[in-house]
């Protein structure tokens, strides 16, 4: 029995992997990156407006931020609504996180304060230029990447509101709580994409970043415990009554965790079954519901007057 | 790597000291009822605590049953934003190795799981469920730690999101009332 027991720790240790073997047509491998990295003025407001004129700097800017593993795709819907309507009180600026959209050996080298440095960047930015109304949207993981921000003060009075699209606070996958143990064994988690997302989602997942992931949703989760204040800031939270990804329970955490100047904050649980449901493209199935409740948050997000 | 290493030497220590203890046969010559707190950690979320009533009785030599409350209300929740929930339990035990000074058991739990939210916003999201879990324990006198998996735990589809699968508990046994037949 005892020898089985030693024979049984040593297969353990033996079965460690290595990294996956990467097809170049996946975002994993060098081969491809996400668009903003080549052509950043079609992403980033700071990159599209050097000299922003009177007019500009006033304007709405909209940051948005992408989640775990994903890209600036997950938010060239909310670009495509802007431009379909002309809504030209607003400009957006979709961050790429730090890691993301790169490569598997950049991503699996990043620290979650890698991924959030961007959202501070673009912000920086946006100050400088002279810009005075921003407004930040997080998709799942940018939610927690947001919020670690803003409980340490980050933004000044510039930021009026922040909405947040499935934020990830308890993950649906409870052995993410494990990670730590059985990271080491596993190395890696291949996700399971629809055709067409390989070029725009990690399809392989290193086990340090899910790692940074479980250290950076229970810091959050403890400041949430704790009182996160957001003074005079807005925040509006949509969460899926059904997610693989970031549990519903999240919501509950958000809103008893965050104070505010004016009361709690404004949450709405949606009819879905999608993890960050304002993001239809590439779906294998989308229905009216679906698209009905994309077009709400967008419309919401953008101050978009229609007869509801 | 260097945590294998100390698994393994972890391992080592437990067969050693198991290899040179004695098990015990005895049956039980009292029936005990004992109570004592528990001091319940989610591998990942939160710590609940509360008490456990136990019963051995004199007639099975390696059975005991049992009732455990434990709430984050007196634990992570106490002056936090902590979900406030409460976990009912019956369980019964088996002692797989007795010996004189301790013991190993597996237990079987089975009971109910109540979450409050505390809002109507989310009158949606599942609150309350029944849970399974099994547990592996080791009794040193009256104390006890056992390492538990809840089989029904939420998924974000169901099953409740703060149900979490692994769990710590340690316990203690204070014997109150023992019948002689």
């Amino acid at each position: 029995m005892k020898n089985l027991i030693y024979i049984f720790s040593i297969l353990i240790i033996l079965s460690c992997s290595s990294d996956p073997e990467i097809d170049t047509n996946l975002l994993d491998s060098v081969e491809i990156l996400d668009s903003s990295l080549l052509n950043p003025e079609n992403y980033l407001v700071s990159a599209k407006y050097p000299n922003p004129t009177e007019e500009e700097k006033n304007k709405k800017v909209i940051i948005a931020v992408h989640g775990f593993s994903a890209s600036t795709f997950e938010w060239d819907e909310l670009r495509r609504f802007i431009e379909n309507r002309n809504i030209d009180t607003v400009l957006l600026s979709q961050v790429l996180l730090g890691g993301h959209g790169r490569s598997y050996e950049e991503f699996k080298a990043s620290s979650y304060e890698d991924w959030q440095e961007s959202i501070k960047a673009e912000y920086d930015k946006l100050i400088a230029l002279g810009f005075t109304d921003i407004t930040l949207v997080g998709s799942s993981t940018g939610c927690p990447l947001i919020l670690d921000l803003l409980n340490i003060k980050y933004f000044g009075k510039e930021l009026k509101e922040v909405f947040l699209i499935d934020p990830i606070i308890v993950p649906s996958d409870k052995m993410l709580s494990i990670v730590g143990v059985a990271g080491p064994i596993l190395g890696y988690v291949e996700s399971d994409l629809s055709e067409g997302e390989e070029k725009y989602w990690y399809k392989y997942r290193p086990y340090e970043t899910l790692k940074e992931l479980n250290s950076l949703i229970i810091k959050v989760r403890k400041q949430l415990e704790d009182n996160l204040g957001i003074g005079d800031v807005k925040m509006t939270v949509y969460k899926s009554l059904k997610d693989d990804a970031a549990d519903p329970v999240s919501a509950v955490l958000l809103y008893k965790g965050i104070k505010t100047n004016y009361g709690k904050i404004n949450v709405e649980m949606i009819d879905s079954d999608l993890h960050v449901f304002t993001r239809l493209d590439l779906r294998p199935t989308v229905s009216e519901k679906d698209k009905s409740n994309q077009f709400k948050v967008f419309a919401d997000i953008t101050n978009f007057a229609y007869i509801r | 790597m260097k945590k294998y290493i100390i698994l393994l030497a972890f391992i080592y220590l437990i067969n050693t000291s198991i290899s040179l203890s004695e098990e015990t046969e005895s049956i039980n010559e009292k029936s005990i009822l004992s109570v004592g707190p528990i001091i319940n950690k989610s591998v990942g979320l939160y710590w609940s605590n509360g008490f456990l009533v136990n019963y051995t009785p004199n007639n099975l030599k390696r059975l005991s049953y049992g009732f455990r409350f434990h709430t984050t209300r007196l634990g992570s929740a106490i002056s936090s934003n902590a979900i406030q929930q409460e976990n009912y339990i019956l369980n019964v035990a088996y002692e797989f190795l007795k010996y004189e000074n301790y013991q190993s058991s597996v237990i079987l739990n089975a009971g109910y799981f109540y979450s409050d939210y505390e809002s109507d916003i989310f009158k949606d999201i599942p609150n309350s469920t029944m849970t399974l879990a099994l547990e592996l324990s080791q009794s040193f006198s009256i104390y006890n730690l056992s390492f538990g998996y809840n089989f029904i735990h939420g998924d974000g589809s169901n099953g409740i999101g703060t149900l979490y699968p692994f769990y710590f508990q340690f316990g203690m046994k204070i014997p109150i009332k023992e019948y002689i037949k």
